[in-house]
């Protein structure tokens, strides 16, 4: 069953009129009917004291003068009213004087309460009149009428009444009923059904009759045909801008579209391939008239170069396969035969899965082409130039190097020049041009002349310069020979590290530091210098140029080398420490108790042609603190002073990313 | 003290005692009483005691036959007094109205023209009718129980039919006379019309 809201306004009205009159019948009829109930009572009850007061009034006489024959024809004219059972008329000392019926028993009278004159008793009504004449007591009536009955009677005629009533109320309902569904129900209904076409067709034209009546219905049909008329008129407006914003939109759209610097394009996943929409960029990017390319199937494939158009097929194939987005680039030949870069992105368009579209940008990449080329040609130049300009480094650290120890080969040549040119072989030429002239009589000359006799001692004394002198010299040249040999090494390490010069390596620090200690292993020992490592444990590795790095620290080392020549042997120390001194550094410290920097040198020592030494040329510290800069890492100095050592600190970035970068 | 401010003790003692009295003459006249002989004419003048003193309620005289409105209604007994002391007792006491009740024994040619009911005895069944001429025009309710005391121009008569007393009334003389016999005393009695006899 339908809750009451839900059912139709007619039926809705008809409950309401059914429910108010049962209502006003059920309110108005019940305090009715008891007031009817009670009156009825007190009617019966009273009618009954007139009737006991008449028949007893009508006794005295006969009381009075001992007559019960007329007493008892006074009492029998009772028996014209129905519902008298009984009537007995009592003297005063309790004998019958006359009666009506024979049910007379003291004891059902006795049931009248004593301060009354009645009570109702099991349907009936007992009543009791005392007969006075003249003030005196002379008898008393007693009468017992049916209640019940008479009372039943009037039950059903009251429940016939409200039966009519309320089949008469019915009827009058539905008749009224009838009347306000003309007046009420129908205009409303057909005001729903107007409503729910104009809502189901969106047709404002409908218009609903508002002549039938001029009631508040009739005003709501009116003004729901204005409004109807309003929205329709608003309906037709918003329409009108609608198309217009449309096609304003639309247009915007197109002229974005065909004014991107690229071919928009739109064409079908699979077949041919052939194009649902291009834009005109179509036209003057390849001089094809969109409209040509539309619809012809293998249009697009026949205009790829036969180069591309395997590969760039697959991929286009492959992508529609897995919906993914992508970018190709590949040569198209033009209307006018010639070859153009293109580089498309395309998006798959898919509908529950399936690829329904292909949406995409073909944009003209030639020039970009060109200029890439023409970068990798300039690119390749400056890396000539800068491989030259790597050679001249290079070539300054070798000469710097090599020069180092050239110092100590032209030492040891002056040296051996000068003895040379001191040397006592002239002595044995005069001995010997003596021994040539005295060759005929050598034996005389060697015993009778003073110089002869000399002679055997003085080239004994020629023969141990000689030899002295020779000794010297072999000195001289095995020192020039190592010096020799420390060239060929510092000239073979150059070759060996010029092969990966320039390139960025990740690499662990200790490993640097133990390279460039062995370079110099041979130094380190004939100066006496004690060396001490104090390598970090698990340090990260380091992302730097191998051979600056190994450069630099092998500057370093030397110029330490030269810091503690003035020391004596014994207390010649070096010390290498490599430590990590924040997240992103890996520090290389060098450290020695040589002579010192002085303050006022501290600021100097890295720039350009600054040298405290006899032969240097100012060069190393400089070029290996523009090194570590490089690589993003630094160089430094500290000192206290003169006389109290010197520790350069080399800090080196650790290693972050894979590098394949050059610079 | 006026009557009607009686004890209502005595109210009820005395009315019951009328009617039994009433009763028990009629009983005693009744054929199936075992009173004896004597009793019967006794109890025949009892009863008619009771009904003479009834009367003076069921009949009504005009205003003018009172002096007064505390005047005495006189029961007068016209001849020798059958009732002896026993109307006497049931009267004592009794009002009609606002008149008490007095009675009045008359001789034989003493006019009873200042009483409201004149009674007349047997002994006067020769002279009465000269006495009720006399009473014409005056309102005089007349009783007796001569034999057709009524039909010969009395009011009312009382006689024995068997053993009961009955009531005849004679309305036109009484309302000749100026005075109203209840409804309800005539529809006990039988009504007796003189023209009818004549």
């Amino acid at each position: 069953m339908k809750p009451f809201r839900d059912i139709s306004i007619d039926k809705k009205l008809l409950v309401m009129a059914l429910f108010k009159c049962g209502m006003v019948l059920l309110i108005s009829i019940t305090p009715l009917f008891i007031f009817q109930i009670w009156n009825f009572r007190t009617t019966f009850e009273r009618d009954t004291a007139v009737l006991a007061a008449i028949i007893g009034g009508n006794s005295t006489a006969a009381i009075t003068f001992n007559d019960p024959q007329s007493a008892k024809e006074v009492i029998h004219s009772l028996q014209v009213k129905p519902n008298v059972r009984g009537a007995y008329l009592l003297l005063p000392d309790g004998s019958l004087f006359a009666q009506l019926g024979d049910n007379y028993s003291v004891t059902l009278f006795s049931e009248i309460p004593s301060g009354a004159n009645s009570c109702f008793n099991a349907g009936q009504l007992l009543f009791r009149q005392p007969i006075n004449l003249d003030h005196k007591h002379i008898g008393t009536l007693y009468l017992q009428l049916d209640y019940k009955n008479t009372f039943n009677k009037l039950l059903e005629f009251y429940g016939l009444l409200v039966l009519a009533v309320v089949v008469i109320s019915i009827a009058f309902s539905l008749f009224l009923n009838k009347i306000l569904r003309r007046s009420i129900t129908d205009p409303v209904q057909t005001l729903a059904a107007a409503a729910k076409r104009i809502g189901r067709n969106q047709d404002y034209s409908i218009r609903v009759d508002a002549r039938q009546c001029e009631d508040e219905i009739g005003q709501l049909t009116q003004e729901f045909n204005q409004m109807v008329e309003h929205i329709g008129m608003q309906e037709k407006i918003l329409q009108e801008n609608r198309e217009k914003e449309l096609n304003e939109s639309r247009e915007k759209l197109s002229s974005l579209i065909h004014s991107i610097d690229g071919i928009v394009w739109e064409c079908r996943p699979h077949g041919s391939y052939e194009f649902t929409f291009a834009s005109t960029q179509m036209e003057r990017i390849l001089g094809y008239p969109p409209k040509d390319c539309l619809k012809t199937p293998g249009f697009w494939e026949e205009k790829i170069h036969p180069e591309d158009a395997a590969q760039t097929l697959q991929t286009y194939r492959d992508m529609v396969e897995s919906g993914q987005s992508y970018t190709q680039e590949y040569r198209v030949q033009a209307a006018d035969g010639h070859w153009v870069w293109i580089r498309e992105s395309g998006r798959i368009m898919t509908e529950n899965g399936k690829a329904t579209a292909v949406v995409g940008i073909y944009q003209d990449v030639s020039e970009q082409k060109k200029a890439a080329e023409q970068v990798e040609k300039l690119n390749q130049k400056l890396f000539e130039a800068s491989r030259y300009a790597g050679m001249a480094e290079v070539a300054t650290g070798v000469l710097h190097n090599v020069g180092n120890v050239l110092n100590s080969v032209s030492v040891s040549a002056t040296l051996v020049n000068e003895q040379m040119r001191r040397s006592k072989s002239i002595n044995l030429r005069r001995g010997l041009d003596l021994l040539r002239e005295n060759n005929n009589h050598l034996a005389e000359f060697l015993t009778a002349d003073p110089k002869g006799r000399l002679l055997p001692d003085y080239l004994c004394r020629v023969g141990d310069e000689l030899a002295t002198e020779q000794a010297q010299t072999i000195e001289e040249m095995t020192s020039v020979g190592q010096h020799i040999e420390h060239i060929k090494e510092i000239v073979a390490m150059q070759q060996s590290y010029a092969r990966v010069s320039g390139a960025l390596e990740i690499i662990s620090s200790t490993d640097l530091v133990e390279d460039a200690l062995r370079m110099n292993t041979g130094a380190f020992q004939r100066h006496q210098i004690q060396i001490k490592c104090q390598m970090g444990d698990a340090l990260p590795r380091v992302c730097v140029d191998r051979h600056k790095v190994l450069q630099i620290l092998i500057n370093l080392f030397r110029n330490a080398k030269y810091a503690l020549d003035a020391k004596p042997s014994a207390d010649k120390q070096l010390t290498i420490q490599t430590v990590q001194t924040n997240p992103d550094i890996v520090s290389i410290i060098v450290r020695d108790n040589g002579i010192g920097i002085a303050p006022e040198n501290l600021i100097k020592i890295f720039n350009h042609g600054f040298t405290t030494k006899r032969d240097g040329h100012g060069f190393g510290l400089h070029s290996g603190a523009n090194a570590a800069k490089e690589m993003g890492g630094s160089l430094t100095a500290e000192s206290n002073g003169p006389g109290l050592g010197a520790t350069f600190t080399l800090e080196l970035p650790i290693a972050k990313i894979k590098p394949n970068a050059s610079y | 003290m006026p009557p009607s401010t009686q004890p209502a003790c005595h109210w009820v003692r005395k009315s019951l005692w009328v009617f039994a009295l009433a009763l028990t003459g009629w009983i005693g006249a009744s054929p199936s009483g075992r009173a004896a002989e004597t009793n019967v004419v006794a109890g025949e003048y009892q009863v008619k005691a009771a009904f003479l003193y009834n009367l003076t309620k069921f009949a009504e005289w005009p205003e003018a036959s009172f002096t007064a409105p505390g005047a005495p209604l006189i029961i007068g007994i016209v001849g020798d007094d059958p009732f002896g002391t026993v109307l006497d007792d049931i009267i004592r006491g009794e009002m009609v109205g606002t008149h008490p009740l007095l009675i009045q024994r008359l001789k034989a040619d003493q006019e009873g023209g200042d009483c409201q009911l004149l009674f007349f005895s047997r002994s006067e069944n020769k002279s009465f009718l000269k006495q009720l001429s006399q009473l014409r025009g005056k309102p005089a309710l007349t009783v007796s129980d001569i034999d057709q005391f009524a039909e010969q121009g009395g009011m009312i008569n009382l006689h024995l039919i068997g053993k009961s007393v009955k009531i005849e009334v004679n309305p036109g003389a009484a309302e000749k006379a100026g005075l109203k016999l209840r409804a309800k005393l005539l529809s006990l009695a039988r009504k007796v019309d003189p023209a009818t006899h004549d």
